[in-house]
């Protein structure tokens, strides 16, 4: 064994002593003790000289920590922690982060690296924890001002409706099912014409050219989700009045323009569904849908004076305000449907 | 190397073509398309999965969780009914801009 082998094979001893027990770093750091010392040979120094510069300066690399007794999964316990400062605090997206740096450094010390080094490299890759929170916040785009106020006015119409049910609840005019199923069935019809504004904003800026993609997907987005809202406000609606109907008349279907009006409504969110369902593409179509279920709602609550002069709803006086309100969406539909066609003829 | 704003342009059609094929995982899905373009294409890791939970929000693909042999677990994607739909939409709007590029470019070599 030549002096230098005899010095090296010392110096690997001091480092199990030290505590770095693995022979594949042990080895990895000779290597490099190696090429430090050939590097000063090469630029004149002794054997003696080559080797005490070599191993001061692989000092300083093994006492950085970063080869000293790693351990995965306290370095990815530790990225996540910073990863979590960073912004990315979702469990679940770190979860699958973690998946993904676990199997790239498992490829990468079946390719020959260890553990330490492929941690390095697979955190790199992935990205710092703001690159990673930038990317996450691409796709949570925050809702769009007019989604947000038309939500913000349903959210206080709820808060009335709610105050003045509760109201006629507190005087004894209405039994507690009574007052839960006008709760429901008015703010399910409340919802529907949100989403019927949400079609209406969405087909304006759509033919005024200014329809951004972010717009789009913020309106059709609030759009389902209220037509889903609706659609289970007015199912609840429904079922505590055929409730109450069965308590207070003996049966559960009344048959009242009202109950049918319900069932209308229930039966365009049906047709809205099957929509969503089929015509997965073209949600212009999907938003003139929406508007048409303004007529609808319109028709089903309102449109019961006329069909038979309800004395609940007197409170109207006149009937124009419905009729112009229909007459207006039958307008905007008509327009919007010959563009569409105009649109799919080109 | 591919310029990133059209690796990012055309990360879902290859998700969605990817996922075509059966299910798979992030890093699968990165490595499958490196070696399909020969290291032309090439993701930053954590650039791909705000696409996946972008497309995953758009209903076109769905996720679950799998537990493996070692323990730990793995997060799944498959295409769903809506997915296929954007795949195909997506295939046809690829398809006219190759087209349009041949095109432009078998005359510019008739002419040269």
């Amino acid at each position: 064994m030549s002096e230098l082998e005899e010095k090296i094979a010392a110096w690997r001893g001091q480092l199990i002593a030290g505590g770095i027990e693995s022979s594949a770093i042990l080895d990895e750091l000779e290597s490099h003790l190696l090429e430090e010392v050939d590097i000063r040979l090469a630029c004149g120094n002794s054997e003696a000289q080559a080797f005490e510069h070599a191993v001061q300066w692989m000092g300083a690399l093994i006492h950085s920590g970063r080869f000293a007794m790693f351990n995965l999964d306290q370095a990815i316990a530790e990225w996540r922690r910073q990863m979590a400062a960073g912004g990315n605090k979702n469990s679940t997206i770190l979860d699958e982060l973690e998946s993904h740096l676990r199997d790239d450094i498992r490829t990468r010390v079946a390719a020959g690296d260890l553990e330490a080094r492929a941690f390095e490299l697979a955190v790199a890759k992935m990205g710092s924890p703001s690159v990673v929170r930038n990317e996450f916040n691409k796709i949570n785009r925050p809702t769009c001002w007019p989604v947000k106020i038309g939500i913000s006015l349903w959210m206080v119409m709820a808060v009335l409706v709610a105050g003045v049910v509760a109201r006629q609840f507190h005087f004894g005019k209405l039994t507690p099912l009574l007052t839960v199923h006008i709760m429901a069935l008015t703010t399910g019809y409340l919802a529907v014409f949100l989403a019927g504004a949400f079609g209406l904003y969405y087909v304006g800026m759509q033919w005024s050219g200014k329809l951004s993609p972010q717009l789009q997907l913020s309106l059709y987005r609030a759009a389902r989700a209220f037509t889903g809202i609706s659609a289970g406000l007015i199912v609840a609606g429904l079922f505590l009045g055929t409730i109450w109907n069965k308590q207070i008349r003996g049966v559960y279907w009344g048959g009242s323009l009202r109950e049918i009006g319900a069932v209308c409504v229930l039966m365009w969110l049906a047709v809205l569904w099957v929509m969503e369902r089929r015509n997965q593409q073209n949600i212009y179509l999907r938003m003139l849908a929406c508007v048409a279920g303004n007529v609808v709602v319109s028709l089903a609550w309102f449109g019961v004076v006329i069909l038979m002069a309800d004395p609940g709803l007197k409170y109207l006086g006149s009937y124009w305000p419905l009729e112009i309100f229909v007459a207006i969406h039958l307008v905007i539909l008509a327009l919007g449907f010959s563009r569409r066609f105009e649109t799919a003829k080109a | 190397m591919i310029p990133k704003e059209l690796v990012a342009a055309s990360a879902e059609a290859l998700i969605l073509s990817l996922l075509s094929k059966g299910e798979s995982y992030g890093y699968a899905i990165i490595q499958e398309v490196r070696a399909r373009s020969d290291n032309h294409l090439q993701w930053t890791d954590g650039m791909l999965y705000p696409v996946l939970h972008r497309m995953e929000n758009n209903g076109w693909i769905k996720s679950r969780w799998v537990k493996m042999e070692n323990g730990r677990k793995r997060k799944y994607y498959s295409l769903k009914k809506d997915g296929k739909d954007a795949l195909d939409e997506q295939r046809t709007q690829w398809l006219k801009v190759h087209g349009v590029l041949t095109q432009l470019w078998g005359e510019k070599e008739q002419y040269v």
